[in-house]
């Protein structure tokens, strides 16, 4: 019986790691309302299992856009303090504040905002047509954070100028606290934060963004661990299916279109958001 | 400099860091951590529901007492090794970017990745504390 429970939460995390490394998102979206409904397992221990999973993913994700040149190093850095120490802050909530039935059905209930919220960002960049051109930004020339998107097949390089920096950091706090308070990676906020503020053009944005929520989840996920708030026979084959999911993930993402990548990620927001919300509201889960 | 402005892989004034080197070798770095933790941690599973299949999934991992775990103890050892490995490899990838980013003289940038790898050493006493 364990066994089989165990190849479940495997087969639920490879589908989390696919669209994970496609959205260049962590997975957790999919993989926390997963072992919650499905599973039955409490929403603190699920939250844990989705960090440590979202470390696999980002790392899995971000070796190879690494080859492909895909990786803002330079701004990806300078976002993380914030999201570092957003990720930190989450766990703690989590873990120590929101914790019994009262903290439980708020965790829930920010999970739906959160996602929605995310949903209205997508939505706004959608609208948009794609990346923003933003003003000029001092922050930006000092810090040397403009780019360049590199060239594939006839396609040639592209360099493009990054603003709104001090917004992008904020969001990025956010982003950091979202995902040590849900077991997400953040890139929901992030990826949007880059290329409908920052002028980031989205492919790249994703591929960053993977790499940036390895370090975020992992300021969350060090909480949990050394707190012993991690369940090791759920968090180990999550860990395992994300890995094998973003394997096939990022081979897709080379073909995807940035358009169908953004209306994917709407579809998997909205079927979460309805999820969580009905088990914030007393909906048992099905297992 | 590109008649677009600075960008992320002109060098700083002065040597600068390689960005496109660098990138290049954290993804070796965190392909190997990656792949070497999920080997552990699929082993280490293996192992652990192997030796005991009674044990309660939602069972939680308290790293001082490894030995509780009875007749499964060591496929639990084997699975926090991989734990431990996982969460090693981003920190290894700040490590070896403020690494470069020192040898390249950028010190604006070893402030920030110095930053984070301040942020993920809280994150150690924090939890311990809580």
């Amino acid at each position: 019986m364990l066994a089989l429970v165990l190849l479940g939460i495997l087969f639920l995390a490879v589908a989390a790691g696919v669209l994970g490394s496609l959205l260049g998102l962590g997975g957790g979206m999919v993989i926390v309302p997963g072992l919650v409904l499905l599973f039955g397992l409490d929403v603190h221990l699920a939250i844990a299992a989705s960090l440590i999973s979202i470390i696999a993913t980002s790392a899995g994700s971000a070796s190879r856009y690494a080859r492909r040149g895909l990786l803002h190093l330079r701004l990806g850095f300078f976002l993380e303090v914030a999201t570092a120490v957003g990720g930190l802050l989450g766990a703690v909530l989590t873990a120590v504040v929101l914790v019994g039935p009262v903290g439980t059905t708020v965790l829930f209930l920010i999970f739906a905002v959160v996602a929605v919220s995310a949903m209205g960002l997508v939505l706004r960049d959608l609208r948009r047509g794609g990346v923003v051109e933003p003003a000029p930004d001092p922050v930006a020339d000092r810090w040397r954070l403009h780019g360049e998107m590199p060239g594939e097949g006839s396609v040639p390089a592209r360099p493009f100028r990054v603003g709104r920096v001090r917004e992008g950091l904020a969001l990025s706090l956010v982003a950091g606290v979202a995902s040590g308070l849900l077991g997400i990676g953040g890139g929901l906020y992030k990826v949007p934060a880059m290329t409908g503020l920052m002028g980031v053009p989205f492919k790249m944005a994703s591929a960053t963004s993977s790499l940036m929520i390895g370090v975020t989840a992992a300021a969350g996920a060090l909480v949990y661990l050394t707190h012993g708030s991690v369940p090791p026979l759920v968090a180990a084959p999550v860990a395992v299916g994300t890995l094998a999911g973003t394997t096939v993930g990022t081979r897709l993402h080379a073909v995807a279109s940035s358009r169908l990548l953004r209306m994917v990620f709407l579809a998997v927001v909205l079927v979460a958001v309805v999820f969580m919300v009905l088990r914030g509201l007393g909906v048992t889960s099905v297992a | 400099m590109s008649a677009a402005g600075p960008s992320a892989q002109d060098p700083a004034p002065g040597p600068g860091v390689d960005v496109s080197r660098l990138s290049v070798r954290l993804g070796v770095l965190l392909r190997a951590g990656v792949v070497s933790s999920a080997v552990l941690l699929a082993l280490g599973v293996a192992l652990t529901v192997g030796l005991d299949p009674s044990l309660p999934i939602d069972r939680t991992l308290d790293l001082g007492a490894l030995g509780t775990w009875g007749v499964s103890t060591p496929g639990i050892v084997l699975t926090a090794l991989g734990f431990a490995v996982l969460l090693a490899t981003p920190v290894a990838r700040v490590v070896v970017s403020l690494a470069a980013f020192a040898r390249a003289g950028e010190r604006d940038f070893v402030g920030i990745v110095a930053a984070v790898l301040v942020v993920l050493f809280a994150s150690v006493l924090v939890g311990l504390w809580a």
